[in-house]
């Protein structure tokens, strides 16, 4: 294995030749104009090579190119192209601030650059959305959020309505790795999933990954979704804020050195409880209901070649019933980045994180009270480097270790007849490293390659047990282990990975992608909401990791001057180690958690179609997936294989959104998915004067189809620079806002969240199919403002 | 424990505007029609009950149909008992027999389609009663009753042995209606959340101000049986698959355990009992 390894390496470091030519190097920044946010992806085109690089997550870019004078142009979507003329005869420092295109600048913006990236980049399977487009997209409840539009993408299944539990490509709610600046999120909702964590206010944009994900992530199988948080304003105070149905926000930023360091807070909360005070009943006024966020940052460029981050998210949701019961729940994550330079081609970042998901909930009085706690700790440190080899190659390697901590459950009686029940604390560490490099074989052939080792042990103290297996139904224990602490078990994996892109022509590509992933720790959960009382448990002795194979083969075309995106991508999953449980798995306060496992494999495929249109006063996109999720477990279903609970064989999102006017913008969307797979009964008995269901396959029956339509209008006023300037040569006002009504369910489709069978309350004999729904038409609104 | 957590959860969902609606859903093949027992015997000399009823398809809306002619027999390690049907899918003992702590019991089905069944079960011994209280109480803060309303609330006192696998359930009837009429109105516990813990006024049962009857006295009897941890789960997963199936909470719906051999469904419990009654005068 490690003479691969040894092989792979001097194969990457192979086109590192001695070049006679003199180089130099053009680096920098680039920023936004208006509020020195980064600009993450901004594309650095060089005309004489016909190529380039783009900006990083910091937006930071190198290119090293021979001497000579070269017109280099700085693009990014919404924003007005610069052109320079370079005469570059020693390395350069080119930091840029790009002004967003006002509206007259749009169509002139069109004829002077292509913005073709969807079919040159060599990734595939990704999806780049802005907050901009985010908040436009109709809401529940007017709450714009991001979990939900990525729900509207070609590949990705919702969990159901109003959940924010996402599926992609037929992988499981807990094999998304969703990091907001660089930390990770372990429970992504709020309230039951109807709501996600992350604030409008505070984010800049996201990136999903559902295949071909680069080397330098890892440790979930499905996707990665990647938020990066906004830096602050470094060139002015602003506040931004909004006023919703069911929740307010406030947003502070504001540079602490002008230019060179920032800051923003953003808060959220919900306001519903404030309501149930002013009740007079007590039993409604002293019920609490709420959530919050709280995200902050800050950010101090100390030199050229030295920038800090850091950046924390906290959230909570907190329901208490009088004094009687109460739960709560939350994330909360710290982020500490170090960007150094060593040379202008030689970028590292390095990173601490701290994240913790936990959750408590308790019973005040009585005999039966308890309080019972549970969460997961991660310590993560990594160091990321990238060499910006020459416009041809783009390396990079880093290393990282992650320890976990996990604190699976205890359960204290306080008063009562219960016996404390305190699951030992489990301890593991991920490590991890990897290479890559992104490289441009010919003008049309591209490649990024890479390699992933990632090893995975569990030390420290450890109760564990030995199952006997020999009945399928109900494991037992055979025996117990005790570890006193060290390394009492591992696993080593290789992840290769690759993406290849052939250009067509200017305007099509095809591209393909395989990729390994390995997944050490996941979520006991069989519900498909997002119950908040789930336990994330690592690999061990008796839980082997999962593997996915994943193979993508896409079509990119760019229709009318690239007014027009389109694709299309097949891919075939091949998962090992997949995990179900047994019919009536105890999930939550079981020390025996590893018995009620039972592991097989499964598949998926799928083709998923995308017309996408972000140019002009009409954008938006229509997506198309058909696919198809089974697994096979030989415990369950006596063998047979059978359709994941999130299967969807189609699934249809309609996405747009009109600028009437400047003033006036109309969004509507519409979804389509077949209904969920269920298991349905085919008889009926009696014990002892109840009527009990035999239930045939599992997931062998369908929901009914879910479909709906919801709109939304915004009004907005007028920017301030836009109007013209004012006479007496004061700065004008730059106050501005905007009113957003939206129509969720239009046409108030009763769509099934879930369908049951039971018998009639009034007459226990009779027996019928129950459908639970939670939203019929919701109207709302929210109010927006920013100075 | 665990359920009363699901139903908050659930609580504080439906009340998050959640709205149910009866709907057709065609449910393709028929079962076919498997062999229900419903069977227990305890330590009490008295006339025990063997059930034999078969499964019907899900929408037929009638009483079971009940299984007649079989030939039904117990044997406990040294004598064979033969049941007789007294009336159609009734089968019961002598009117004598009695169950012995200790004594493994092996029920023997032979349908009129001459298909055998059979089911064990090994009768444990059950702990006692030290006293029971009987108390109007006002309803847990919260819960959505009225705050007129109050509650007649039934507690158990009594040991809990510190050895495992002492399981129980309680038979509850109040002025000879029976409280614990379904299976699942019976409460029950495990040992691995009780072990060795007194019973210190643990609530078995709970009426409502409305449902009291309007007697001069209340006359409670109450049998604790000791059961199996297999009858225990087959409870549980009772109560699961039809008073919390369906939920966005719960699993996928899954089928009953059962203890009998060749497909069959229902359980054969065998247990001890222990008695215990209270009498209120003039509660109101």
């Amino acid at each position: 294995m490690n003479k691969k390894i040894i092989l792979f390496l001097i194969y990457c470091l192979s086109f590192i030749s001695i070049y006679s030519q003199e180089k130099f190097t053009i680096s920098g920044n680039l920023k936004d104009k208006a509020d020195g946010e980064d600009l993450i992806g901004a594309a650095i085109y060089v005309t004489e090579i016909k190529g380039g690089t783009v900006a990083n997550v910091y937006g930071f870019y190198s290119i090293t190119l021979p001497k000579g004078t070269y017109t280099v142009t700085i693009s990014y979507v919404g924003y007005s192209p610069v052109t320079q003329r370079i005469n570059l005869n020693k390395d350069l420092k080119l930091n840029l601030e790009l002004e967003t295109t006002s509206q007259a600048l749009e169509e002139f913006s069109v004829t002077a650059k292509k913005e073709e990236k969807n079919v040159t980049e060599t990734s595939m399977s990704t999806n780049n959305l802005q907050m901009e487009t985010i908040k436009k997209i109709p809401a529940l409840f007017g709450e714009v959020d991001l979990l939900k539009t990525i729900q509207l993408l070609p590949g990705v299944q919702s969990g159901g309505e109003g959940t924010t539990g996402f599926f992609v490509r037929g992988g499981g709610s807990d094999q998304n790795l969703i990091l907001l600046d660089e930390a990770t999120v372990y429970s992504p909702s709020h309230l039951f999933g109807f709501f996600s964590v992350f604030n409008q206010d505070a984010i800049k944009d996201l990136d999903l990954y559902k295949g071909g994900i680069p080397a330098r992530y890892g440790g979930r199988l499905a996707s990665l979704l990647d938020i990066h948080m906004k830096e602050g304003n470094t060139k002015r105070f602003s506040t931004s804020g909004g006023i919703g149905l069911i929740s307010s926000r406030l947003t502070v930023e504001g540079p602490i050195k002008k230019d060179k360091s920032s800051f923003i807070v953003s808060a959220r909360r919900t306001y519903a409880d404030l309501f149930l005070k002013l009740s007079s009943d007590t039993n409604i006024n002293n019920n609490q209901l709420y959530f919050y966020d709280l995200n902050t940052k800050v950010n101090y460029q100390i030199n050229e070649n030295n920038r800090l981050f850091l950046s924390g998210y906290f959230g909570r949701d907190v329901f208490n019933f009088g004094s009687l019961f109460g739960m709560n729940w939350g994330n909360a994550t710290g982020t500490l980045r170090w960007n150094h330079l060593f040379t202008n081609k030689l970028f590292s970042n390095f990173t601490y994180v701290y994240s913790n998901f936990d959750y408590n909930l308790g019973m005040n009085e009585g005999v039966a009270a308890f309080d019972w706690n549970s969460k997961i700790v991660d310590q993560n440190l990594k160091a990321d480097f990238t060499y910006y080899l020459n416009p041809k190659n783009t390396v990079r390697f880093g290393l990282g270790t992650i320890y976990h901590t996990f604190k699976p459950g205890s359960f204290v009686s306080t008063n009562g007849i219960f016996n404390d029940f305190i699951l030992p604390n489990k301890y593991a560490y991920e490590h991890s490293a990897y290479l890559s490099n992104q490289q441009e074989l010919t003008s049309r052939i591209s490649v990024h390659y890479g390699l992933r080792a990632s090893l995975f042990q569990n030390v420290g103290t450890d109760t564990s047990y030995v199952f006997d297996t020999s009945n399928p139904e109900q494991y037992s224990v055979n025996d117990t282990i005790t570890q006193s602490g060290g390394i009492h078990n591992s696993y080593f994996n290789l992840e290769p990975r690759l993406n290849i892109r052939y250009l067509i022509n200017e305007h099509s590509s095809i591209k393909a992608t395989y990729n390994r992933m390995t997944q050490y720790l996941q979520k006991a959960d069989n519900t498909i909401a997002s119950s908040p009382l789930s336990i994330w448990f690592p690999s061990s002795a008796n839980v082997k990791p999962q593997l996915v194979d994943q193979v993508a083969l896409g079509y990119f075309r760019n229709l009318k001057n690239n007014t027009y995106e389109t694709s299309v991508e097949l891919y075939y999953k091949k998962m090992q180690n997949t995990i179900d449980f047994r019919d009536h798995a105890e999930l939550l306060l079981n020390r025996y958690l590893e018995g009620e496992l039972r592991t097989g494999s499964a598949y998926s495929y799928g083709a998923e179609f995308l017309l996408k249109k972000d140019k002009g006063k009409f954008t938006g996109w229509i997506g198309y997936t058909y696919s198809q999720t089974k697994r096979t477990i030989p415990e369950i279903n006596n063998g047979k294989s059978y359709f994941a609970p999130y299967d969807r064989t189609h699934d249809i999102s309609v996405v747009g959104s009109y600028d009437i006017s400047k003033k006036f913008n109309l969004s509507a969307n519409w979804v389509f998915n077949t209904g969920q797979a269920i298991t349905v009964p085919t008889g009926r008995y009696e014990y002892y004067g109840k009527i009990i269901p035999v239930y045939s396959d599992r997931n062998s029956e369908r929901m009914p189809a879910f479909h709906r339509f919801d709109l939304s209008l915004t009004l907005y006023t007028k920017k301030w620079n836009e109007k013209p300037p004012r006479t007496d040569g004061k700065e004008r006002n730059k106050f501005e806002s905007n009113w957003n009504f939206s129509i969720y369910n239009v046409y108030m489709r009763k769509n099934a969240s879930s369908i049951r069978f039971a018998a009639n309350e009034d007459d226990p004999t009779k027996t019928e199919a129950k459908m639970i729904y939670f939203f019929s038409i919701i109207p709302s609104f929210s109010y927006n403002f920013k100075f | 424990m665990k359920i009363s957590i699901y139903t908050l959860l659930l609580i504080i969902l439906l009340c998050f505007c959640s709205c149910e609606q009866t709907i057709d859903f065609d449910l393709n093949n028929q079962e076919n029609a498997r062999l229900v027992v419903e069977g227990q015997i305890t330590d009490q000399a008295k006339a025990h009950t063997v059930k034999l009823t078969r499964t019907s398809s899900y929408y037929e809306n009638e009483p079971a149909p009940t299984e007649t002619g079989a030939n039904v027999f117990l044997f406990d390690g040294t004598v064979t008992h033969t049941l007789t049907e007294t009336d159609p899918g009734i089968y019961q003992t002598a009117s004598n027999f009695k169950g012995e702590i200790g004594k493994t019991y092996t029920l023997s089905i032979n349908t009129v389609n001459n298909k055998n069944y059979s089911a064990t079960s090994t009768l444990a011994a059950v702990s006692t009663i030290d006293s029971l209280t009987v108390s109007f109480e006002e309803p847990e803060k919260g819960g959505g009753k009225d705050d007129e309303s109050y509650v007649l609330n039934l507690r158990h006192y009594g040991p809990e042995p510190a050895t495992l696998g002492n399981n129980y359930i309680w038979l509850i009837s109040l002025n000879d209606s029976n409280l614990t009429e379904t299976v699942t109105d019976i409460p029950f516990i495990s040992d691995e959340y009780s072990n060795g813990n007194y019973f210190n006024g643990y609530t078995i049962n709970e009426v409502f101000e409305e449902d009291i009857p309007l007697t001069d006295s209340l006359f409670y009897e109450v049998e604790l049986h000791s059961i199996s941890r297999k009858y225990h789960d087959f409870l549980l997963a009772i109560l699961i698959e039809t008073e919390f199936n369906g939920s966005i909470f719960s699993g996928p719906p899954a089928n009953i355990p059962s203890n009998i051999s060749n497909g069959a469904l229902g359980f054969f419990r065998a247990s001890a009992v222990y008695t215990k009654s209270i009498v209120i005068e003039n509660p109101l």
